[in-house]
């Protein structure tokens, strides 16, 4: 799966390590999902999704 | 630091430095108690910090995110397979009467499953990008 996290990221001036607290999750998390060595869960991609205010799809997109 | 390591820490270090004591202060004096329940219950002293170490790792394991979770499965899983496998082969050896086991052999499954699931841990952090981790 291909995502946009990084990106939406470093727009708002934000580190590894905010977005993870914004997420209550761990920054090796946020890492791993940033290089596409984790998907994350639904509920976790939701709620990355309501912090940037945008949709799911609009993040993430299906890989080849 | 997150704040669920910063708990795991405040409780797992005092629990770990209590069974440090124990096993200095206590332990050695097990052979020299005559009393039955003392002996047992001195010979067993050093389970009760344990118990509070065991209880502040999976208080950590259950505070974890989805990847670190997931990770932790890995990490036992080979930790489990791995230290399960060698017990048996010791056991198989010393039921054919191959090996003949000390005592205090089954103290040593413990430090080896943390053992085990420390470099598994290592190994499956590696593996997601950890960069954190050498």
């Amino acid at each position: 799966m291909i995502n946009h996290v990084r990106e939406l990221r470093t727009e708002r001036g934000w580190s590894q390590a905010d977005l993870a607290e914004r997420l209550d999750v761990s920054r090796q998390t946020v890492n791993a999902i940033e290089t596409g060595k984790y998907d994350p869960s639904l509920p976790l991609a939701f709620k990355i999704a309501r912090l940037f205010a945008l949709s799911i799809e609009t993040i993430f997109e299906p890989g080849d | 630091m997150r704040q669920i390591d910063k708990r795991y820490l405040r409780e797992f270090l005092p629990a770990m430095a209590a069974y440090v004591i124990v096993m200095l202060m206590i332990w050695p004096k097990v052979d020299s108690v005559d009393i039955p329940v003392l002996k047992v219950a001195a010979a067993l002293a050093p389970m009760l910090p344990l118990a509070f170490a065991a209880w502040a790792f999976i208080r950590r394991v259950v505070a974890s995110d989805e990847l670190e979770r997931q990770m932790h499965l890995m990490a036992l899983s080979i930790s489990v397979c791995v230290v399960g496998m060698a017990c048996m082969a010791i056991g198989f050896l010393a039921s054919a009467k191959i090996l003949s086991l000390p005592g205090g052999l089954f103290t040593w499954v413990l430090p080896a499953l943390i053992g085990v699931y420390g470099v598994a841990m290592w190994l499956t952090s590696r593996r997601y990008g950890n960069p954190g981790f050498p």
